[in-house]
């Protein structure tokens, strides 16, 4: 079975996660960020520290038919962007 | 607008290419500034941070991660900076004296890093559930859950909405064990694939519960296996698996902590 190889369409986010977290720093990152004049959140995922949420329980019960779930849910797009790559061999 | 200032790429092997062309960010040239065997690669730039709208930014730390790809690919390693990593002139020393005294600083471990990564790729491994069909899964294994739903199918509905909370716990409890097993699991599985490890936050995706958010280090000829290992993880119901690569080693490169003599914090 053949898995997924850095899809396109979640490649410039995760080029963004590396670039931004990751990577050799010098300076104290946190000024810079702020500096760039926007909110971190709308460049890094929303980090979740619990396994299990709310949406889990939520989801049970529409799966078992309890509840009929017109849920809202506020995700943040980014743009993709084709970055073909060599296949893993 | 002065160009006093110079804006980090990465440190690489010294190669004989030392300039890239005007591959870099807003167009810049990028070259290289050497140190014994090593390099630093940079363009010049005003000495602030670069900064802009949303899509601005997007569209320089993309051109980041290219020159990056770019010269991790000419040079074999490469050690990435992070996004907006400027080394400033001070009064006497030009900014290029200020590079080399990094590199002269941070010498033997950028070395010791760069032989590290030679011919080794980082992968990102992204293990998701479908949160629903665990739970199904879960609900069709669990026979207290089995008997609870059963149960509530014959009650009021004032009572059923107590036994919905009461699923919902068991449900609950339920998958963080298996949560908790399943990562173990994966873990020990995977890192045998990889020289190193790192373990990265959970993040949420729509509709998609994250299990394992993990970066590995693994030589070229690792890759096939880690692969093959995770076509097996795949296969497992409601189990989603997402394998990226091959990356340059941002995550493991982060973990040097690079403190150069003359950078400071802008204020």
């Amino acid at each position: 079975m053949t898995v997924e190889k850095r899809p396109a369409s979640h490649s410039l986010m995760e080029v963004l996660d590396r670039v931004l977290d990751r990577g050799i720093i010098i300076e104290h990152r946190a000024v810079l960020l702020d500096l760039l004049g926007i909110p971190l959140e709308m460049l890094v995922l929303e980090e979740r520290a619990a396994i299990i949420s709310v949406d889990t329980y939520l989801r049970y019960a529409e799966a078992v038919g309890l509840l009929s779930l017109e849920e809202t849910r506020h995700v943040t797009e980014y743009a993709s962007r084709d970055r073909p790559r060599a296949e893993i061999p | 607008m002065t160009q006093k200032a110079r804006y980090i790429y990465g440190v690489i092997p010294r190669i004989d290419e030392e300039d890239f062309g005007t591959i870099g960010i807003e167009g810049s040239r990028v070259y290289t500034i050497p140190y014994q065997d090593i390099c630093a690669v940079v363009h010049d730039c005003p000495p602030e941070p670069y900064q802009g709208d949303e899509d601005a930014v997007k569209a320089m730390v993309a051109t980041h991660g290219d020159v990056v790809d770019a010269i991790w690919e000419v040079a074999g390693s490469v050690l990435p900076m992070s996004f907006d990593v400027i080394i400033k002139p001070d009064e006497e020393p030009s900014a290029d004296d200020n590079v080399r005294q990094w590199l002269a600083e941070e010498y033997e471990k950028f070395k010791l890093k760069l032989e590290e990564f030679r011919d080794k790729v980082e992968l990102g491994v992204q293990i998701l559930w479908d949160p629903e069909a665990i739970t199904r899964r879960i609900t069709e294994e669990n026979e207290e859950i089995k008997e609870l739903a059963d149960e509530m199918a014959t009650k009021s509905r004032g009572l059923a909405y107590f036994y919905r909370h009461k699923i919902a716990e068991a449900v609950k409890k339920e998958m963080e064990a298996k949560a908790d097993q399943d990562y173990r699991r994966y873990y020990e599985r995977l890192r045998e694939y990889a020289e190193d490890t790192q373990v990265n936050k959970i993040k949420s995706r729509p509709d998609k519960q994250m299990i394992m958010n993990l970066s590995l280090l693994a030589k070229k000829d690792q890759v096939k296996a880690l692969g093959e290992a995770l076509g097996e993880i795949r296969e497992e119901e409601g189990v989603e698996v997402r394998f990226t690569g091959p990356w340059p080693p941002y995550t493991f490169a982060a973990k040097i902590v690079a403190i150069g003599g003359e950078a400071e914090k802008w204020e």
